[in-house]
Order: structure tokens, then C-alpha cells, then sequence
């Protein structure tokens, strides 16, 4: 397969100020300034073939979205070499900005106050597509992610309804690679899983490359072929998802709210991390119970009102990287 | 799929751009249906009540270092034509370091379209139509008996607007550099408007140099009133070097600060 992204030795420095709590410490930072270089990314290498969807994980601060923005052109690096199709990002931004298509979930695209119909024909202008084209594509895009509320303003729109717009506003020109930096950041689990639906049909349809950051393992999990995790600027690892699981993730975190005040709990590979009047905080080993199992036993013993279910935290997963 | 992108029909050019943008900010201002009116209504007063300051000094004096009272109304009438025009068609003009803080540039660097350009026209202030109006009004009643001056009043101000959004730029830069949270390019635009509404005749020496390379409120005003009164084509001449120099220096302080752009976490929305 073609490669497409191409990094190598990427490395970027922000200065940053220091200053003591409170006013005396503005006051003394007016007058004697302390800075200290903060490497947001350190040195790292990667590739990304066309058609894969690849995960980008890492704990606020490990430097995903900075990759990210260099990589689309916002930043230029301190040191490195990029390669997005074929295109240098911050040399090329334009030509670039033509090919691929970018969702950042903190920073929409959508006009606030419009109708996101509004934002997509402006879209159109600075994509500047053919009229019947973007017609076309509109419609395809309106029906594959079921927006029925074009003509409503976006700030009246579900956080998810928002984001399915976004990525819709970052594909009209049919982009090759798109890149979402924490897409479902926010959104209800429903939301998330339908934004990872929808992300999943069209790589497979349109064969659309995804780079895809996340903080949160389900994402990965439900979309990704191959995970790189990032920690502190460095890369820690760079492998298969189905390698992560195997070797880092056999734990699930079960948070269950009971409808009556808990008895203890004794299953295969549970341990209660935390236990409330009404609610039981359970990590399971999956190497000696199943997820399944668990459920069957909780709702035999407990008068269960919720369940859910969720991977283990990503700081932890970096944690048993080091470890071996 | 290299060439997908490349050979896909680019119809729509950079002026169909510029025309969906300024709809797309019409429509914008006009959800807020009386917030418009009031704002252009409200610009027009304002600058009817700085007038009115005009009105009782040159009652009580009829000269300022010989400036009449018809150049003070020249003079009005390009900065309120200028500042409104600025305001109303590239909107983000005097926004541009408070964008960068918040590291909404974000926006504008992921597509396609010149990052400076892009960035001005997404914003529509409607207060500009009401400094616009204001100036027209006075322009009219300044040239009523000069009639053939009128293209060359026009002239003047298409150069005059050009320099004050370059300083604008200049100034919205200077964050990319210096830092902050954009209270300086606010502070220093309130003093060029301040500075360009006094009679260019009163500075001297040091302050009228000054006023003509580092905060340029001579090319402005000052040397535009100079012309409209007494035609003098070298003057002419000055205010052509002037608006390439300061139309280069924006471009180029610009440029050069984008590589300094840090972007930053804050959420950013389109209004």
C-alpha cells in the first residue's frame, strides 16, 4: 500500500512563561520574565498508508493535537521532516488544504448562528467546486450521515448533531485523508458510537484515509487497524490494535447503579475499585472472567438499574506499556 | 487520486469566494434582526456627537494653525469612510491579534484560501454603515461647491483605507511576537482614530514624522486634506509610496508572524 503520511524525526518546542501564584507573582514576572522550552513533541517517526485508519491515543498533553496541526500545516515544526501527499504542510498548506479534510472537535468550522446549509455552500466557494458536483456530493453526504436539519441554526443542534455536520462541512470536496482530532470529545455514548459508524462506511466506501486522535480507547477500539500511543511528545507504541489488546488491554472497567445498597461482590478476576450506597466500580480481568459472565452474575445477584461498560483508562494502558 | 483533486472543475474563483463570504456575513449579522440597525444607527450618532466637539471649537476659533473648519469635515469624512468600509467589508481588520490569542487562526489555516484575506472578510461589523453614511454625508456637503474634485476624493480614500487596514494588520501582528491578549492593537487603533480626527497642522517636528511613518495618521488624513485643498502631485506621489509600502509591510509582518503561531486549546466558535 501507498504511503501517505510520512514523519520523521518530528519535533516540536513551544517556550513557555513561568510565574508564581498570585498578584506579587504577575508582578515579579513583569520585571524578570522566567521561560522554559516545553517539547509538545519529541523527535518521532511514523508512516500512514492510504485506505488505514489509524488511532492517535495519548493523555491530554502528550502532544496529539500538535502532531495533528503540523501535520494539516497550522504549525511549522522546530526540527523534522513531514510528508502529506507529497506536500511539505507548513510549505504547501494550500495545496494541501485542497486534498485533505480536517474536524477539530474544539474548534468547529460551523457558523454559530446559521443554518450549517450556510457553512456548506460557503464551503463549496472555497473549495470552489462545480455546482452540480457539489450537489451531488451534498446530497450523498446529508443522506450517509442522516442530517435532517440543515435549515436549523447550529447553535440549536445536539453536540452530536454538530459534529456529524463538521465532518459533512470537512468532506464536500472529497478529500483523501481526513484528519479528526477528538472527534467524539464530549458526545453521550449514542453519539459517539454513530460518529464511529459513520467514520468506519466511509473509509470503507470511499476508501478516505482516517488519522484519527482520540484520548478515549473505545474510539480506537471500534474503528482502528493500527494504534500509535503517544506519550510526554514520544512515541510508545506503534503496533496492531489487535497487539495492544492482546498484550495491554484484558481489563474492562463496569460501573453499575443498583437499585438497592450492594452485597458483596465475589466473581472470577473482579476487583471493586469502588463501592458507594447505590453503586459498584468493578475492573474486570478479561484473562479470567468474561464481560458476559459478569453481566449474568450482577443482574442474578444485584437489583441493577445501569450498567456500563468501558476500556480502561489510557493513562493506565501507557502504564503497562512501560512495565514491560 | 492525485490527480482526482486536480482535475476537479474549479468554476468558482476567488471573487465568488469573496461574494459568498460577505452573504454569509449578512446573513449572520441579519439573525439578530433590530441588533443591525441599532448598531449602524447608533455608529451615526456617535460620530454626529464627535462632530458636534468640531462645531463649538471652531465657533470660538476659525482657523487652527490654519486649518478651517471645511478640512476638519474632510478630514471626518475619510477616516468615517475609511473606518466604515474597514469595518463592513473586512470586519476581522482590527480583530486580528485577539483572533490569533485564541488561536482561532486554526480556521483559516486549514483551508484553501490566502490565510490574511480569508480572515479579514469573515467578519461584518454593520457599525461600519453607519460611519460610512456619516462620511458620505459630509464628503457631500465638504465638496458640494468642488464637484470636480470628487474623483480624486475617492482616490484618496481607496489609498487613505488602504493604509489604515495595513497598519491594522501591522499592529494585529505584532502579537505573533510580542505576545498578549490583544489589548494593544485596541489601544493603538483608539489612538489612530483619536490622533487622525485633529487637524494634521497642529503637530510639528518630531510628532508630525512621527505621524507619518509609525502610527500613519499624516497619510490617512493629514496629506489627503493637503491635496483635496491645494492638488500637488508630488503629495500624490507620497501617498501612492505610502499605501505599497504599508500594503508590503502588513503582507510581509503577516507572513512572518504565522511561523511564530501557536495555536492554542481554546474552543473557538464561527459567529
Amino acid at each position: 500500500m501507498e504511503t501517505i503520511i510520512s514523519v520523521e524525526k518530528l519535533r516540536k518546542v513551544f517556550l513557555t512563561k513561568h510565574k508564581e501564584a498570585g498578584l506579587a507573582g504577575s508582578f515579579k514576572s513583569v520585571f524578570k520574565p522566567r521561560f522554559s522550552e516545553y517539547v509538545a513533541v519529541n523527535d518521532i517517526s511514523f508512516d500512514v498508508k492510504r485506505g488505514e485508519i489509524l488511532g492517535f491515543l495519548g493523555p491530554n498533553g502528550a502532544g496529539k493535537s500538535t502532531t495533528i496541526k503540523i501535520l494539516v500545516g497550522i504549525l511549522y515544526p522546530t526540527s523534522g521532516s513531514a510528508n502529506v501527499l507529497g506536500y511539505t504542510p507548513w510549505k504547501q498548506r494550500r495545496k494541501l488544504a485542497y486534498r485533505i479534510g480536517t474536524v477539530f472537535g474544539q474548534k468547529p468550522q460551523l457558523w454559530y448562528h446559521l443554518p450549517a446549509i450556510d457553512t456548506f455552500n460557503l464551503m463549496s466557494r472555497i473549495y470552489e467546486l462545480d455546482d452540480r458536483q457539489y450537489r451531488k456530493r451534498l446530497k450523498y453526504l446529508v443522506d450517509l450521515f442522516e442530517i435532517d436539519y440543515l435549515d436549523v441554526p447550529v447553535r440549536r443542534l445536539s453536540l452530536g448533531q454538530r459534529m456529524r455536520a463538521e465532518i459533512v462541512a470537512s468532506l464536500l470536496h472529497e478529500p483523501e485523508i481526513i484528519l479528526l482530532d477528538e472527534p467524539t470529545i464530549g458526545l453521550d455514548i449514542i453519539a459517539k458510537q454513530k460518529i464511529r459508524e459513520l467514520i468506519s462506511k466511509l473509509n470503507r466506501e470511499e476508501n478516505v484515509t482516517v488519522f484519527l486522535t482520540s484520548h478515549d480507547m473505545d474510539d480506537v477500539e471500534k474503528l482502528c487497524n493500527r494504534a500509535i500511543i503517544i506519550n510526554h511528545g514520544k512515541i510508545v507504541y506503534n503496533d496492531t490494535l489487535e497487539r495492544l489488546k492482546r498484550d495491554y488491554v484484558h481489563t474492562k472497567r463496569i460501573e453499575v447503579k443498583l437499585a438497592k445498597a450492594p452485597k458483596t461482590l465475589v466473581f472470577p478476576g473482579a476487583k471493586l475499585i469502588k463501592k458507594d450506597e447505590f453503586s459498584l466500580n468493578i475492573e474486570l480481568d478479561q484473562k479470567r472472567g468474561s464481560v458476559s459472565d459478569l453481566i449474568d452474575y450482577l443482574t442474578g445477584n444485584f437489583e441493577v438499574a445501569d450498567i456500563n461498560i468501558s476500556d480502561p483508562p489510557i493513562e493506565e494502558i501507557i502504564v503497562g506499556i512501560y512495565k514491560k | 487520486m492525485a490527480a482526482k483533486a486536480k482535475t476537479k472543475q474549479r468554476r468558482h474563483g476567488l471573487i465568488d469566494f469573496l461574494v459568498m463570504a460577505f452573504k454569509i456575513n449578512m446573513q449572520s449579522v441579519m439573525e439578530y434582526r433590530l441588533n443591525f440597525i441599532i448598531l449602524a444607527f447608533g455608529m451615526f450618532l456617535n460620530d454626529v456627537a464627535f462632530l458636534v466637539f468640531w462645531i463649538i471649537v471652531y465657533g470660538k476659533f476659525h482657523t487652527i494653525n490654519g486649518w478651517g473648519f471645511n478640512n476638519i469635515i474632510l478630514l471626518q469624512a475619510i477616516i468615517a469612510i475609511g473606518w466604515g468600509f474597514a469595518s463592513f467589508f473586512l470586519g476581522n481588520w482590527n480583530r486580528i491579534a485577539d483572533i490569533v490569542s485564541k488561536g482561532a487562526l486554526d480556521y483559516y489555516l486549514t483551508l484553501p484560501k490566502p490565510v490574511l484575506l480569508h480572515l479579514l472578510v469573515t467578519r461584518s461589523s454593520f457599525a461600519g454603515v453607519g460611519d460610512m453614511l456619516f462620511g458620505l454625508v459630509l464628503g457631500t456637503y465638504a465638496l458640494s461647491s468642488t464637484i470636480s474634485s470628487i474623483p480624486l476624493f475617492i482616490l484618496l480614500i481607496v489609498l487613505s483605507t488602504i493604509i489604515l487596514i495595513s497598519f491594522g494588520v501591522v499592529i494585529g501582528s505584532l502579537i505573533f511576537f510580542i505576545g498578549g491578549q490583544g489589548e494593544l492593537q485596541e489601544t493603538l487603533q483608539t489612538s489612530l482614530l483619536l490622533l487622525s480626527t485633529y487637524p494634521f497642522s497642529i503637530f510639528g517636528g518630531a510628532a508630525k514624522i512621527l505621524l507619518l511613518i509609525a502610527i500613519p495618521v499624516g497619510f490617512i488624513t493629514g496629506v489627503p486634506v493637503l491635496i483635496l485643498n491645494n492638488f500637488n502631485p508630488l503629495y500624490l506621489g507620497y501617498m501612492f509610496i505610502a499605501t505599497a509600502a504599508s500594503a508590503i509591510v502588513a503582507y510581509a509582518v503577516f507572513r512572518f508572524g504565522l511561523r511564530r503561531y501557536e495555536s492554542g486549546n481554546a474552543i473557538n466558535v464561527q459567529i
